[in-house]
């Protein structure tokens, strides 16, 4: 009876196992980053050769925005402050009251709101000098983002009674759709910013 | 009666079953594992990035490649591809080569992320960006902070 008894495995000692595990974790949480890359994304144009011209924008389509190397700003050539920029963009952008100053309006069927008319022909064209600082450049460019999330986020209240963060991957869709971004990164240092 | 009294005095406190604690810890590292990203390139490389309020999260299908700008103290730029420093003049063959190492339906998603030292002047990062445009490589995303409020 008792040589059988002494048969029995000793159990293994598997507590050590979760601070083995721990150490793991703290590894990946060390290695690890929760936040990606942030950033304001743009889209390049294509390289200008033969077969790739770029398109002819009439004037009420576009808007010029300009910084000099002291930070200054002109808007289609006029100096405009800062602080006004936004508020300038997305009057450009919206075109509420159809000014023929502004970019043209056309009849465009978008998912969820049916046939629009909306201003999809602007665009914004952002030039700068050499010596322009790159703190100023995202400035402007992030007040652009800006004009363009409070239009979206203005039209998902109006329309959802929402904020656009609160939406539907489909409403938020048609709301880009409604809203879309023509930054142009071309030709950083066309002349003709400045009139 | 007396089964009763003999119950109570076997009544003793259970030990607590420690086996299933790795269990849960590895399912915390499964989380962690699956919720974050391996940090790339250089976080540490002395640039300053600007700040930003309206910023906007990288895909997570993106290919991303980091190129880094950053004066080196005798005024002259630098410019690094993820870890190697390159030449403006070797940068669109650089990027070229980058772009085709990719497989073809794959190529739409290769980001350049630029991560740009708040001082610089937009001479330079217009250089680089005219060099992206003759490598084809298109989508750009100005790496910034978010800034304190």
């Amino acid at each position: 009876m008792r040589l059988k008894r002494s048969h029995r495995l000793p159990g293994i000692d598997a507590l050590s196992t979760a601070n083995i595990v721990f150490l793991v974790m703290l590894f990946f949480i060390v290695l690890c980053s929760t936040n990606a890359d942030t950033g304001i994304e743009r889209r390049l144009p294509p390289a200008i050769d033969a077969d790739n011209k770029p398109e002819k924008i009439a004037p009420r389509n576009l808007l010029c925005v300009y910084i000099t190397s002291n930070d200054e700003l002109y808007c289609n050539g006029r100096l405009t402050a800062f602080g006004d920029l936004r508020a300038f963009v997305k009057r450009f952008v919206d075109n509420p009251s159809n000014n023929p100053g502004l970019p043209e309006k056309s009849k465009v069927a978008l998912p969820e709101f049916g046939v629009q008319y909306i201003t999809d022909k602007h665009v914004i064209s952002v030039q700068c000098e050499r010596n322009t600082k790159y703190q100023a450049y995202i400035d402007v460019q992030n007040e652009l983002n800006a004009a363009y999330n409070d239009l979206r986020n203005e039209l998902a209240l109006r329309t959802w009674s929402k904020n656009f963060d609160n939406l539907t991957e489909s409403q938020q869709l048609a709301v880009c759709q409604y809203y879309p971004i023509h930054i142009s990164e071309a030709e950083p240092f066309l002349k003709g910013g400045r009139q | 009666m007396t089964h009763r009294f003999r119950k109570e005095r076997r009544l003793k406190l259970p030990s607590l079953n420690f086996f299933a604690i790795p269990n849960i810890v590895l399912l915390l590292v499964f989380f962690f594992v699956a919720s974050s990203h391996i940090r790339q390139g250089n976080s540490n490389t002395g640039v300053y990035m600007p700040l930003a309020s309206e910023l906007q999260h990288v895909d997570k299908r993106a290919h991303v490649t980091y190129i880094t700008i950053k004066s080196n103290g005798a005024g002259q730029n630098i410019i690094f591809v993820d870890k190697n420093q390159v030449p403006l003049s070797m940068l669109t063959n650089v990027m070229k080569a980058r772009r085709a190492s990719l497989e073809p339906d794959e190529r739409q998603y290769l980001v350049v992320s630029l991560r740009v030292d708040k001082d610089m002047t937009m001479g330079v990062i217009s250089d680089v960006k005219q060099a992206l445009r003759h490598a084809q490589v298109l989508n750009i995303c100005y790496a910034a902070m978010p800034e304190q409020q």
